[in-house]
């Protein structure tokens, strides 16, 4: 018996396997308005009861299933669920790498041989052009000029247009150094994110001016910088361009606003008072030191109630202290003398960043002759230098 | 649950088998000769033809055709007639089945 309808069931899997069953859905993607070519992409068609993830797929074009260019053709009875009458499916076309895809169009299955989705243009990303970064100060072109122990406002302008006449949204951009890149993290020194510029979508017809800020510190680095601004449409197809600047090298030094020796005897080196010079550039600096009593070049380093100091009588020490009570013999011998002209000390100090302060201690010293009485003051002038110091 | 089947019981299963099978087989093959009768809708046939021919020649014969499919394996070939034919331009050979999905109520016109 058992044979007989093995024998049944075989002879009606042969009389009707090969009976077809499909419903083809059709539809046409048109070429994007920037000249991108529909054919190629990949068009997608799913039941939303079912997810996107059960889906059937076809190739726009010669090469898909309708063989004709800008169409498509997939079997919905393909499906895992297979489509019957009445079911809305949607269709779109996947973003391929070249940032082109189309939003969503659905239809109702009906009885018929056969249905036509709504037609779609292949969606363009967002245009962006005229991108131009700079400082305030526009001459000369590309050159960014940044301000001592502060910062300086580098703004990024970019027009950007939508080809379908979409809204320009979440526009960004990244402002960073030849020694970083776009996907660094953000770092004072080498890399700036905005990720909310300002969008002027009244700029002209469907384009919008974006401007794009970043307060940029004094410490960055000085060399080629590239700003890259961004933004997508709704459909997310994103559009970036680039400009390129350099910021120039600040050489900048700071220091406490007295060096208060305090009282001192008469013939006698005064305790040492620790100075603070701070880097606020962004190169490393030797430093340029030199001193005066009431004016440049008198040859003083003070000027007291009865006599003066002579600049040669007020030393420093820029590496290493010596505490407490010295000897004459032990200030000349540890410490250098400060001049009347201006003289370049290599110091070595580097420029802050991220895990260094840019500040170094130097260590100074006076030392009084007999005759003097009263108060006595002057000046130190420090000075950052980029050339080699002694 | 186990039925048990007396020998005339199987033989009269097997019986009313046969000729359902052979009613089918006879309706088939009557439909392959000229002059096919489509009704409106899904239309499964098997064509008697000396010479193969594609897809599109029948639905340029056939204007009230929509669709030419058939399966083989897994996969379904079609040919929609839309914008000038749509799909895959496949030969149509003998004794093969192919579901024909036609607009109307018609009679299948084959190529001389």
């Amino acid at each position: 018996m058992k044979k007989l309808f093995l024998f049944a069931f075989v002879f009606l899997f042969f009389c009707f396997a090969e009976v077809s069953a499909a419903h083809y859905l059709v539809g046409r993607v048109n070429n994007s308005l920037d000249g991108v070519l529909a054919d190629g992409h990949t068009v997608v068609v799913w039941n939303p009861t079912y997810g996107i993830s059960e889906n059937v797929t076809d190739t726009i074009g010669p090469s898909g299933n309708s063989g004709t260019s800008n169409y498509y053709m997939v079997d919905c009875e393909s499906l895992s669920h297979p489509c019957a009458v009445g079911d809305t499916l949607y269709s779109k076309v996947l973003n391929n790498g070249d940032n082109h895809n189309s939003g969503n169009v659905s239809l109702d299955v009906t009885g018929a041989g056969y249905d036509i989705m709504p037609s779609v243009l292949l969606n363009s990303p967002i245009n962006v052009s005229s991108v131009l970064v700079d400082d305030s100060i526009l001459t000369p072109l590309n050159q960014i000029d940044l301000v001592t122990a502060s910062t300086r406002k580098v703004t990024c302008t970019s027009v950007m247009e939508d080809p379908e006449g979409g809204p320009v949204l979440n526009a960004s951009a990244k402002f960073f150094s030849s020694g970083s890149s776009y996907g660094s993290v953000d770092d004072n020194s080498t890399h700036y994110t905005n990720s909310s510029c300002f969008v002027n979508s009244s700029y002209a017809g469907n384009a919008s001016l974006v401007n794009c800020t970043f307060e940029v510190f004094y410490y960055a680095n000085s060399e080629n910088w590239t700003c890259l601004t961004s933004a997508q449409d709704n459909l997310s197809m994103g559009g970036n361009s680039t400009d390129e600047t350099f910021i120039n090298p600040l050489l900048s030094v700071g220091v406490q606003s007295k060096i208060d020796f305090g009282s001192v005897g008469t013939e006698s080196v005064s305790n040492e008072k620790i100075v603070n010079v701070t880097n606020y550039g962004n190169v490393a600096i030797n430093l340029s030191l030199y001193g005066y009593g009431q004016n440049p070049g008198d040859g003083l380093a003070m000027n007291c109630t009865t006599g003066n100091v002579t600049v040669g009588d007020e030393r420093y020490n820029l590496t290493s202290p010596n505490s407490g009570l010295i000897s004459v013999s032990q200030f000349d011998s540890n410490y250098q003398n400060l001049t009347g002209l201006y003289t370049v000390r290599k110091f070595n100090l580097n420029k802050k960043n991220n895990s260094f302060n840019a500040t170094k201690p130097t260590y100074w010293r006076i030392k009084l002759h007999p005759v003097l009485t009263g108060n006595c003051t002057g000046s130190v002038v420090f000075g950052a230098s980029s050339q080699g110091g002694i | 649950m186990k039925f048990v089947f007396s020998k005339k019981k199987n033989l009269l299963f097997l019986g009313i088998f046969l000729i359902l099978a052979i009613s089918i087989m006879l309706v088939s093959s009557l439909s392959n000769s000229n002059g096919i009768p489509l009704k409106e809708g899904k239309n499964e046939v098997v064509l008697n033809i000396t010479n193969s021919f594609n897809a599109s020649t029948l639905v340029k014969l056939n204007p009230e055709v929509e669709v030419v499919s058939y399966t083989e394996g897994n996969v379904t070939f079609g040919y929609v007639n839309f914008i000038g034919g749509l799909g895959d331009d496949f030969e149509i050979m003998n004794e093969m089945p192919y579901e024909i999905y036609s607009s109307k109520n018609s009679t299948l016109i084959l190529p001389e």
